[in-house]
């Protein structure tokens, strides 16, 4: 595959939802964007403007009503669960704003839980899991559970989990948005620090701030997208985040 | 994911909540205990019941003389009547059906005596049996000591007698062997020649033999019994005749015709059965009756366990809804990070078969303890059968698997997004 090769191809995305009395509701009326591969893309947009529904179509969790989608070059309509449940496996690293890690299980589990449902024996694992965890600055915490962590490390074990499967793409929603601004900050030289490593990343955020991180804002209105903003010069974080 | 895998996530999942999975243990736990309780009883009972047959004898048919005389004046009257073309049962009789009949392979008459039997100057407990030789072979039992009556004794009436092994150790002692010594039978003294080994005891609950009663025997020469012993005015020849059937597929087929032959001989052809101076009795019938009674007192118990094993399926659908629901956000982040509906459907479905395998393990030991706790309060003999417990197990398996997927399923069918969202 070329190095510019798309990894989001969306063309006239429709996602209608019903509502139970059968009303029809609907939250993306027409989207179109594209992110190449190596972007880092933040989506904007007031709620209600379907950037949560776009993140869930993006992220495999709901099929498109109508257009096109393509992930990583996998046309994704029409595919049933159990294949959009590889695809999300094989391609996608969610990052969510409450971190949502497992509490019963320490962080190298909670890393490598991906990869229990991509077949990856035992040792396997947590030798992935220990390696990713290295990677985000925390190679000192294996056998500590969630609940002893901060906000910030505990997004970092998150973070961890997203790449433990060398996703194509790394969706992040409000992944700062239970953080204080330092550890915020923290965070996005996190994803900056990945970025520079060629991965992909876009985020879903309606703080302007942490969206001026990222090399494009996607600026979504009603279902619809308003207008793409470049961003000149990247907001750099002041802490070095990666070991 | 593997199972391996998805038994550590099972583990783990109840390890978040280890009494609320305890308790939704108990029920399987009672459940799978009664279960193989039930089963060590009931095999219990039924090694008992083989115990039996040997002692009756499985191949045998038993006509029984019945007292015509009877209780009360009009019964008396009735049978009188009816014995008019019969002399009760008697030893030419039973010559005549055993040489006809091809079923029959040999027979042996029996006559109880009603006697005193001394040792020296003791009473003996003893119940005094006149037979001829062919009675070892027709009752397949053993002797210890001596030698058995022999046709000798029976053409010369000798006074002659073989006691039971009971009896030996009541009334000799330990280093004395009582061959070659007497017994004084209605004031006549018999030498003991033989010992019978004793024939095993059972509980009186299902002691349809009266073992007790055939291990206080002391067997003497038919013709010695009719001839030397005081007889009792308007008795008949003998009190029981035992036919040995060749085949035990053939028995039944034997009772039929036995039952015909005496119809017709004693003169009482569409009587009714009470009306009868005989009786026709099959061991194997007697504990086929036995076994019915048995029966049912299996299957109310079988139901009462099984009843507790659905209750105890209840509790886990309960415990677990109560888990996915407090877990959906679990199943969320699972979803999201690419387990399909089948892996979360396994999940929850293993901690189910865990707690089912767990509780029907621990099941089979309060089932062991039940069992033994029953042999101590009421002396029944019980049997632990491992057969019962692998099926105890299995079924509360069934149990885990049929009450444990709704909970799984619905699992499994939960949005991600709105799984994601429960806080």
């Amino acid at each position: 595959m070329s190095g510019d090769h798309a990894i989001i191809e969306i063309q006239d995305l429709v996602k209608v939802y019903t509502l139970p009395g059968g009303l029809e509701v609907p939250a993306l009326r027409g989207v179109t964007f594209t992110v190449r591969r190596g972007e880092f893309v933040s989506i904007m947009g007031q709620s209600g403007s379907g950037k949560s529904t776009l993140l869930h179509v993006v992220g495999c969790l709901h099929q498109p009503t109508e257009g096109m989608y393509r992930l990583d070059g996998v046309d994704v309509k029409g595919l049933d669960d159990e294949e959009l449940s590889r695809l999300r496996n094989e391609k996608i690293g969610f990052v969510f704003q409450k971190f949502n890690l497992l509490t019963q299980e320490d962080i190298v589990d909670n890393v490598a839980l991906p990869l229990v449902y991509a077949r990856v024996g035992r040792d396997e694992r947590l030798k992935l899991a220990r390696n990713a965890l290295r990677l985000v600055g925390l190679g000192d915490r294996l056998q500590h559970k969630p609940s002893e962590l901060s906000g910030g490390q505990s997004q970092r074990v998150a973070i961890a989990r997203a790449l433990v499967t060398e996703p194509a793409l790394l969706l992040a929603d409000e992944p700062t948005g239970n953080l204080d601004s330092r550890t915020g900050d923290e965070i996005m030289g996190v994803f900056q620090a990945l970025h520079r490593m060629g991965r992909t990343i876009v985020q879903v955020t309606h703080d302007r701030e942490k969206a001026e991180y990222s090399q494009r804002i996607v600026h979504l209105k009603d279902g619809l997208v308003e207008r793409e903003e470049p961003i000149a010069s990247p907001r750099t974080s002041e802490h070095v985040a990666l070991a | 994911m593997d199972w391996l895998s998805a038994l550590r996530i099972g583990l783990k999942g109840l390890a978040v909540h280890k009494v609320r999975a305890a308790l939704s243990m108990l029920g399987i736990i009672f459940g799978v205990a009664s279960v193989v309780a039930v089963i060590a009883v009931s095999q219990g009972a039924q090694t008992e019941m083989l115990k039996q047959l040997a002692a009756l004898g499985a191949n045998n048919v038993i006509v029984k003389g019945i007292d015509w005389r009877g209780k009360t004046p009009e019964e008396r009257r009735l049978k009188k009547a009816a014995r008019l073309n019969s002399d009760g049962l008697t030893v030419r009789e039973a010559e005549v059906l055993a040489a006809s009949s091809p079923l029959i392979d040999r027979f042996a008459p029996l006559r109880r005596v009603v006697a005193t039997v001394r040792h020296g100057e003791a009473a003996v407990q003893a119940e005094v049996v006149g037979t001829t030789p062919d009675f070892l072979e027709v009752m397949n039992f053993k002797l210890r000591l001596g030698r058995w009556l022999n046709p000798g004794d029976e053409v010369e009436a000798r006074r002659v007698c073989v006691i039971e092994e009971a009896l030996q150790f009541e009334n000799f002692a330990e280093a004395d062997t009582p061959i070659g010594r007497t017994l004084v039978i209605d004031y006549e003294p018999y030498l003991v020649v033989g010992v019978l080994q004793g024939k095993e005891e059972t509980d009186e609950k299902f002691d349809v033999a009266q073992v007790r009663q055939l291990n206080r025997r002391v067997y003497v020469p038919l013709s010695a019994a009719l001839r030397r012993t005081t007889q009792a005015p308007l008795d008949d020849e003998i009190t029981e005749v035992i036919y040995h059937c060749r085949s035990l597929t053939e028995v039944s087929a034997a009772k039929v015709l036995i039952d015909r032959f005496y119809e017709t001989a004693h003169g009482m052809s569409g009587r009714p059965h009470e009306d009868r101076d005989f009786q026709v009795v099959v061991a194997q019938e007697l504990l086929k009756q036995v076994e019915q009674a048995q029966q049912i007192f299996n299957i109310v118990m079988l139901c009462s366990a099984g009843i507790s094993l659905v209750v105890g399926g209840i509790g886990i659908m309960n415990i677990m809804l109560a888990n996915v629901s407090e877990r959906r956000r679990e199943v969320g982040i699972r979803r999201a990070v690419g387990a399909t509906k089948a892996d979360i459907l396994k999940q929850f479905l293993f901690e189910s078969l865990i707690i089912c395998l767990v509780g029907g393990i621990m099941g089979c030991l309060v089932g062991i303890g039940f069992a033994y706790l029953v042999h101590q309060l009421t002396g029944w003999q019980v049997t632990l059968a491992l057969w019962g417990m692998f099926v105890a197990v299995g079924v509360s398996l069934l149990d885990g698997v049929a009450f444990g997927t709704f909970p799984a399923w619905k699992a499994a069918s939960l949005d991600p997004i709105e799984a994601l969202r429960y806080e």
